[in-house]
């Protein structure tokens, strides 16, 4: 068998198997657990959910379980948060973490309903005390910027500077350790607490103008404004990036359709729906919405248990219009197997939308 | 009667006594709600005399399937102030729709003014629990802090604002005053008479002389 065959679930499930054979001999525990780590750390985009033929569920809820480990879980909730109770030290954490890391992998490896392989590897790039060398895993910023820097770059600064709080650690170019932990934690949750460019509404904003750049008229409502100002929800917000980098796209090469975009949020009992409106604008070719291939399974893969998407617009068929049509991109119903998503459903309707509407729905 | 839900021991410890002194309105309080009973009747068997519950964001609860925010929206929609404390929680925050967080330090920190308030008062101003007793100013000197930071740390003073950030610009200082309930009106009104060819310098006075203006009447 070729070594990139081998899924990491099965060496995970290997080195699990060989460390219960090897459990009276400490000495090759720890050698085992740092294999471990290493694995784990190597979700890319070549690994797939595993369990060949069997179905997965689409379930941003298991994205906010995972998220949330890190807000308010004791075994988690250090990595982000000042350590205000005993017995929490490095070392503690270093040792703990191949047990960690293995509970977390549940949450892709073990799970009917998986989270998106993406953000599994957002958090344990962070993480993960053996993603180290020039060439270790990358984690994202709420701006879509790449970092390197991680629980690992501090190991040996914290042992040189024994007495100083980790956040302060201080790294050559001046920044703190502290800058990367509020990165991190305004990363996976839209936070109150932190900037004004880490609010919700900002987040949206400053995408959506980085990618439109200023290529069609935009234009923000009101509830986007009151409401997205107080948006507190866990969220892989780099996913929410890369979606929306592919929705503006859309729209900047279709912008001789329509110059207008309006951005708009509503609130519900269970969570938010953004809505980016490109008025003027058409969906075409029935068949690639319902089984995407390209950019649309890419904005599908991207938002994969991590918000459900609908998309909404007037309807052509060789220049005619045909009424309008609802493509259900991601909802409760979406299921992943082999790593593809089934087929959208669509919907025809009779009443025309006056553009094409993207709605991404988030979950509390 | 105000109910902190507090799970650290040592913090427990370290804040009992002002929690004692005034046990006939404040006192620790467990959820401890079995798995077959209702959340709605523990809660009204339980804490029905309740003004307000201050809980640890990373409460453990016995019942597995409850958990923080659908107490939290339970209390809210009964009209039951509601605040959540974190060590993680930096700055502290009210929504709209009374969502409340602070940081656990800065809560401990203002529990005998937020307190004494209340028994003087019988009213519950989660402000003071937030930013002290002159909350007020001190939501004042955050906001002006929050504003500044956004605006001018990084941006070239003499240099004019461009016209396509103004609205943005104009949004996001409107939400800023709206979120510490301050009028924005007279800042807005000035800025709005001067949209174009205004320099971030010009604007950092504008904003500088409002909330002086409004410092004056706190």
């Amino acid at each position: 068998m070729s070594k990139n065959k081998v899924s990491s679930k099965d060496r995970i499930d290997f080195i699990s198997f060989m460390k219960r054979i090897a459990s009276s001999r400490h000495d090759l525990t720890s050698r085992i657990d740092s294999r471990m780590e290493t694995v784990s750390v190597a979700v890319d985009e070549k690994t797939s959910y595993v369990k060949s033929g069997k179905e997965f569920h689409h379930s941003p809820p298991k994205m906010i379980e995972f998220l949330r480990l890190f807000s308010v879980d004791d075994h988690y909730k250090w990595y982000t948060h000042k350590w205000d109770q005993s017995g929490v030290t490095l070392e503690n954490l270093i040792k703990a973490q191949p047990d960690r890391i293995r509970q977390l992998s549940e949450f892709l490896f073990h799970s009917e309903n998986p989270i998106n392989k993406r953000t599994y590897g957002q958090v344990l790039s962070f993480i993960n005390f053996n993603n180290t060398g020039d060439d270790n895993y990358l984690w994202y910023d709420n701006e879509g910027i790449a970092n390197r820097t991680g629980w690992h770059s501090i190991v040996e600064l914290h042992k040189q500077n024994i007495d100083t709080p980790i956040e302060n650690l201080k790294f050559s170019d001046g920044s703190l350790f502290l800058d990367y932990i509020r990165k991190f934690k305004s990363s996976i949750e839209f936070r109150t607490d932190l900037r004004m460019d880490d609010r919700f509404h900002k987040v949206i904003r400053n995408s959506i103008k980085r990618y439109i750049n200023g290529a069609v008229q935009v234009e923000y409502t009101g509830n986007f404004r009151k409401i997205g100002y107080d948006v507190n929800i866990y969220c892989d917000i780099n996913r929410v990036i890369s979606a929306l980098k592919i929705i503006c796209d859309w729209i900047v090469k279709h912008k001789v359709n329509g110059s207008n975009v309006i951005v708009d949020i509503s609130a519900n009992n269970d969570g938010y729906e953004l809505t980016i409106m490109h008025s003027g604008s058409y969906l075409t070719n029935i068949g690639k919405m319902q089984n995407p291939s390209g950019d649309f399974a890419k904005l599908r893969n991207s938002l994969f248990s991590v918000c459900d998407l609908t998309i909404s617009g007037d309807y052509k068929e060789l220049g005619e219009n045909k009424g309008s049509i609802v493509v259900y991109g991601l909802d409760s119903e979406t299921t992943m197997e082999d790593n593809h998503l089934s087929d959208c459903k669509i919907y025809h309707k009779n009443e025309l939308v006056g553009g094409v509407k993207y709605n991404i729905k988030f979950y509390k | 009667m105000i109910y902190i839900f507090e799970d650290r021991d040592s913090r427990k410890a370290q804040n009992q006594d002002v929690v004692k002194e005034h046990s006939d309105v404040i006192c620790f309080a467990k959820f401890d709600i079995d798995t077959d009973q209702d959340l709605n009747d523990f809660i009204v068997e339980n804490f029905c005399d309740a003004d307000c519950l201050i809980f640890h964001k990373s409460y453990t609860f016995k019942d597995k399937n409850v958990n923080l925010s659908q107490i939290q929206s339970y209390m809210l929609r009964s009209g039951v102030k509601f605040c959540v404390y974190s060590g993680g929680i930096e700055h502290g925050s009210i929504s709209q729709d009374g969502i409340t967080l602070v940081n656990a330090n800065v809560m401990y920190e203002n529990l005998a003014h937020f307190i004494n308030y209340y028994k003087d008062s019988n009213e519950v101003i989660l402000e003071i629990l937030l930013w002290g007793e002159r909350y007020r100013l001190s939501q004042l000197i955050s906001m002006q802090y929050e504003l500044f930071n956004q605006y001018f740390m990084s941006n070239d003073l003499e240099a004019i604002i461009p016209s396509e950030d103004l609205d943005e610009i104009l949004d996001d200082t409107f939400s800023k005053f709206e979120e510490y309930e301050f009028d924005a009106s007279p800042i807005l009104d000035k800025l709005k008479d001067r949209m174009y060819s205004l320099t971030w310098n010009e604007f950092f006075n504008m904003l500088s002389t409002g909330i002086h203006k409004i410092e004056l009447t706190l």
